[in-house]
């Protein structure tokens, strides 16, 4: 479960020398995709990029100069946005009846999109995958809720999920067992005041910012471990309907976290204005022990602060579960594409085993679980840390909300709720309660 | 009562002094007396006045008033008021708050400062103009309210720093007037500088001629403008420039011969003390002591030929400018006014009015006033 | 006054002007003008238009829904927050930025040595970036590891770290320091030159007249700054009623709004809930604000200024 920087930096240089000298056109006659040369017509696509995740932006880059390369008769159009600037792009060309034929958007988006009946129903039998390929949570984020059909709005093209990242010099310090994981929340807690007291730094990175994705993102698998769920999300199956956000999972997780931070004050005084960014910052100077963390996150520590002793378990387990929350993104096809050989080419290619490996770039994994065993999958492996462990968190996976309302609900309601609890305004049950009347009535507009 | 005296005041600027705004200067200032400090632009005139204010501390010397030394005295505590050349009225106050800014500002009571201000405004015919703006003001008007604001505090020491400079030429005689009559009605000792002869002649008890940051000479009008003590301040002071012009000293007998560079005789004088042989020097005689004819007559003082090069219309009179062959151009009172270009003339200067300076430094030569004197012409003060 | 002059300027200029040279400025005017109309006009225009629509997330289609998201929006609390600390923030920034503005233009203005240096170290906070100076402050409000606290802890003025940025009273005055410190230097630039063509004659008149300093800076330098004074607070209120860098990073608003400034609440109206018909009305109810403010000002002060 632990790398060491030697090891580290041995396996990277290797990797990114293979990724250099190898020939791109060799890599693919070497798999699964034969391309159709004589494709012709239009094709549009708009992706986001995967910076600071330098691995990824190589590959993304790659891609598509490759794609066009083995399509000399298509005319094939790209635009490359940052994270931020996608969904509002997306959101006013949608409105305005264009965009692209095809867009990758991360799955906390797919489901506005999807119940505004913009995207293009997806067979998968038509691309030579089935829904074997996918693990299950991902196909529900491009589903209708309750639709009974199943029908696919998209198609997964990345997958992954968060973990526990911790410093072993701090564990050690504290007289804690520098390999072992808190197996509970409550662990956390105790291991979080016990480095408190024993070091002054902070025990467990808590991330609780206002109008922040990070915020709900974090504490999502709490509220999960402990049986409370914003909907019925922990149901199957999920009707998204019923409002539970006011059960008593969520006071639980609430209560635990107004024990970090106003009881132990164990974590760092300024968790109610740190995303994950200043949680990271204060991890990588040695004055967080503990934080939730992607696999990008942990690699970017290391090389940014080589001489951090890291080490990486599943997220703790809650009474009622282990959780996470489920996370990647999604290809979608827009309504009225009138080219869908030139999409389903495009698909093909975009999820074949070597090509989804080397997309999912450092910081998430392949959609398509064939990718897990392809030979770019094993050069993949020498640059990740920690993959193994994120591998094994994805099973545990729980999908963000999956209404139209989403986005008010996961950047709004849930860090308001964490806020008022935190700066002792109402009591957590009152909290919860308070945020089910926001759902309910973000749900009724 | 106050009595200004300075003290070898000098004022240098630069981080070495290497720029002399004014060199070391003694001037006493009796009290009561309107002296007026002329010298042209740059001459270091207005650096005097800042000192004397205080708004610019000198490098040497003390300032004395009244026996006490004010040198570092805060220009708020030496009771001076000054009219500054574009008059500094307060931009965003009417004519009444402006002339009862200093009042206010001695803490003088409501009522005692209305009065004052109505009266200084009947003094000065300000009276309907009390609540405009200065910018609503002619220049003249903002003048008096100038004069006014400095006025009613009635200062130990009134300076004024080119104060007409800004008005056309009838507003300017007018107003020269005006301060004449409200220093007879005011009589606060009062410095005045000025570029313009004209002023200092008529406004002044005494003037202080200045040049280059140099004190040349001070003394009543009529001493200035007969008596010359420096070239600068003949060629400087007088309504038309005083001829000046190079000649060589020749001894005749007990007297000295001027002659110009082209050996023309320009005037028999005889000195204090003994000339050296074929001395240069710089000849001054003013047009009024000058005259012409067709030619030349017999009655004892040399005659120059020149040739008319043009009339110079000045008023009602007119002046002769006639060329010495290889040597000055001579500006002649035209008292017949029959002169024509191109005529050929003699020109005849009034021994007993000519002045002599040393060419090197520039010091009026000693002249003593009698050689073949054509007696009762002596020319009248302009 | 000023109208009289105009009018009698404008009298004669009309008759003696031909037809042409009437016409001819205002050809000069119209490729501006056009583009002025296409990105402000039109974009105003379109804002007051899509206020009067639901634009809904479930469904790309937009219902005409009449003043119900000016209902909602008045109807929100967090609205009423918001507005309050806009008001605050713009209020508190403006009046301080012009009080340091003005201290700092008198010192560097008095300054006979090192002027240059001192107004380009002054000026660094204008040149920084928004972001940048975010990211400072930050972490110098940082509660255990930021130079604030930990100076403060040090020296025993506090006795433990402040989380000035988490806390609900202190949150928006610690923001409103930063933008102080960022935008104070526009306002020492403007009065700087300002100062500058204050006559160096009305200060020796004043001095001499028996002013103090204190008096003088009151009677003769305020007076003459006067109209400087009005347009840099107009500008600096703008500019800080617009802010939204600085609450967005360090704060992202929080604590539970108490540092949520307007621009930052329509921001997430539009691109966290996706809901621009009530980004639109709140938009259009902040236009309504601010243009009654502006012709307040102008009225009030403006008329002051131009009589001076």
């Amino acid at each position: 479960m632990t790398m060491t920087r030697r090891a580290f930096v041995e396996a990277a240089g290797a990797a990114l020398a293979a990724v250099g000298t190898m020939p791109v056109r060799g890599w693919a006659a070497a798999g699964d995709y034969a391309p159709r040369r004589d494709l012709t017509g239009e094709l549009t696509v708009w992706d986001w990029s995967a910076a600071p995740d330098t691995y990824g932006v190589a590959q993304q880059q790659a891609f598509y100069h490759w794609f066009p390369e083995q399509h000399p008769k298509l005319r094939f159009r790209m635009t490359m946005y940052g994270y931020t600037d996608m969904l509002p792009k997306l959101e006013v060309s949608y409105r305005g009846g264009g965009g692209p034929d095809v867009a990758r958007t991360a799955i906390a988006w797919s489901s506005r999109f999807i119940a505004a009946d913009v995207f293009q129903p997806i067979d998968l039998a038509r691309l030579g995958l089935s829904a074997k390929n996918f693990w299950p949570q991902a196909l529900q984020t491009v589903q209708k809720p309750g639709d009974p059909s199943g029908t696919l709005y998209g198609i997964p093209s990345n997958n992954e999920a968060m973990m526990l990242v911790w410093n072993k010099a701090l564990f050690r310090a504290a007289g804690l067992d520098p390999a072992k994981t808190p197996d509970t929340w409550d662990d956390l807690a105790s291991y979080s005041k016990r480095i408190h007291d024993k070091t002054g730094q902070a025990g467990f990175g808590l991330v609780a910012k206002l109008n922040n994705g990070n915020t709900p993102f974090r504490f999502a698998p709490v509220m999960w471990a402990y049986g409370g769920s914003i909907f019925d999300e922990l149901a199957t199956p999920t009707t998204w309907k019923k409002v539970g956000i006011d059960g008593p999972g969520t006071v639980a997780a609430l209560d635990l976290y107004n024990r970090l931070f106003n009881v132990d004050k164990s974590v760092e005084p300024s968790a109610l204005n740190d995303a994950q960014a200043d949680v990271a910052t204060l991890f990588l100077g040695g004055k967080v022990a503990m934080m939730i963390a992607h696999p990008s996150d942990a690699a970017q520590a290391h090389s940014l602060n080589p001489s951090i002793e890291l080490a990486a378990g599943l997220l703790p387990r809650g009474p009622a579960r282990r959780a996470v929350v489920f996370g990647g993104s999604n290809i979608h096809v827009r309504k009225g594409a009138s080219n869908m050989d030139q999409v389903d080419e495009f698909l093909r290619a975009y999820e074949s085993p070597n090509w989804n490996a080397r997309l999912a770039g450092l910081g998430s994994n392949p959609a398509n679980r064939v990718a897990e065993h392809a030979p770019a999958q094993k050069e993949r492996d020498k640059l990740l840390l920690f993959n193994d462990v994120t591998f094994e968190m994805i099973q545990y996976g729980v999908n963000v909300p999956l209404v139209a309302q989403g986005a008010h609900i996961w950047n709004e309601t849930i860090p308001t709720m964490i806020q008022k609890v935190l700066l002792k305004q109402t009591s957590p049950q009152q909290a919860a309660a308070e945020a089910a009347a926001d759902v309910r009535q973000v749900m009724r507009a | 009562m106050a009595e200004l005296r300075l003290e070898g005041v000098g004022k240098r600027y630069g981080g070495r002094g290497e720029v002399v705004a004014l060199e070391p200067v003694d001037l006493a200032v009796r009290d009561g007396e309107f002296i007026t400090i002329l010298g042209p632009s740059g001459c270091g005139k207005t650096t005097m006045l800042h000192v004397i204010a205080g708004l610019v501390p000198p490098s040497t010397g003390s300032v004395w008033l009244d026996g006490t030394d004010i040198t570092d005295l805060d220009p708020r505590d030496r009771d001076m008021a000054m009219v500054f050349q574009n008059y500094a009225l307060y931009p965003a106050k009417t004519v009444r708050g402006n002339l009862e800014f200093p009042l206010r500002m001695r803490g003088v009571p409501r009522r005692e400062r209305a009065r004052r201000v109505e009266e200084m405004a009947h003094v000065l015919g300000l009276t309907p103009l009390l609540d405009r703006l200065p910018r609503q003001l002619s220049g003249g008007q903002q003048q008096r309210v100038a004069l006014g604001r400095a006025l009613i505090r009635r200062p130990r020491v009134f300076l004024m720093d080119e104060p007409l400079s800004n008005l056309d030429a009838k507003l300017r005689a007018q107003m020269r007037g005006e301060i004449k009559r409200l220093h007879r009605q005011f009589p606060i000792t009062t410095i005045y500088v000025t570029h313009d002869q004209a002023e200092a002649m008529a406004l002044s008890d005494r003037v202080a001629v200045m040049n280059r940051g140099v004190l040349v000479q001070v003394g009543p009008p009529a001493e200035i403008y007969h008596r010359p003590s420096h070239v600068f301040v003949a060629g400087f002071v007088g309504a038309v420039p005083m001829n000046l012009a190079r000649v060589r000293l020749h001894r005749v007998e007990d007297a000295v011969e001027c002659l110009f560079p082209g050996g023309q005789r320009a005037v028999r004088v005889r000195l204090d003390g003994t000339p050296p042989a074929d001395a240069a020097a710089v000849l001054g005689v003013r047009p009024q002591h000058a005259r012409w004819a067709a030619r030349p007559s017999d009655d004892g003082v040399p005659w120059i030929p020149a040739v008319v090069e043009d009339i110079d219309i000045v008023g009602e009179e007119s002046y002769v400018l006639a060329r010495v062959e290889h040597g000055p151009l001579l500006s002649v009172l035209d008292r017949a006014g029959t002169a024509a270009p191109g005529q050929s003339i003699a020109i005849a200067f009034e021994p007993a009015a000519v002045h002599l300076f040393d060419e090197a430094t520039g010091h009026a030569v000693p002249v003593e006033r009698v050689t073949a004197a054509r007696r009762g012409d002596s020319p009248a003060y302009p | 006054m000023g109208a009289v002059r105009t009018a009698a300027y404008d009298g004669i200029h009309a008759r003696r002007a031909p037809l042409l040279s009437r016409v001819v400025p205002y050809v000069f005017v119209c490729p501006a003008l056009a583009l002025l109309l296409v990105v402000t006009a039109y974009p105003f225009a379109y804002s007051v238009y899509l206020s009067f629509f639901r634009t809904p997330s479930e469904s790309m289609r937009w219902t005409f829904t009449g003043l119900a998201n000016y209902r909602a929006v008045f109807a929100d609390p967090v609205f009423y927050r918001v507005v309050n600390n806009t008001v605050v923030w713009t209020a508190a920034s403006t009046l301080a930025d012009l009080v340091l503005g003005m201290i700092a233009a008198l010192a560097v203005n008095n300054l006979r040595v090192c002027r240059g240096p001192v107004r380009a170290a002054l000026l660094l906070p204008y040149v920084v970036g928004y972001v940048v100076a975010s990211y400072a402050w930050l972490w110098l409000y940082q509660g255990d590891y930021g130079l604030i606290d930990g100076t403060l802890t040090a020296w025993h003025v506090i006795a433990a770290p402040i989380p000035f940025l988490s806390s609900l009273a202190l949150a928006l005055p610690a923001l409103i320091l930063t933008n102080v410190w960022k935008t104070f230097p526009f306002a020492m630039l403007m009065l700087l030159a300002g100062l500058q063509t204050v006559p160096e004659q009305l200060v020796m008149a004043a001095r001499l007249d028996r002013a103090s300093s204190w008096r003088t800076f009151w009677e003769i330098t305020v007076p003459a700054l006067w109209p400087v004074l009005v347009v840099t607070a107009m500008l600096l209120a703008l500019q800080n009623f617009h802010s939204f860098t600085i609450p967005w990073i360090m704060t992202g608003g929080g604590p539970l709004h108490r540092s949520e400034i307007i621009a930052n609440y329509i921001y997430n109206q539009a691109f966290t809930q996706l809901d621009f018909g009530l980004a639109a009305a709140t938009s259009c109810i902040i236009s309504a604000l601010l243009l009654a403010f502006a012709v307040v000002y102008v009225r009030v002060l403006g008329r002051g200024a131009s009589a001076r």
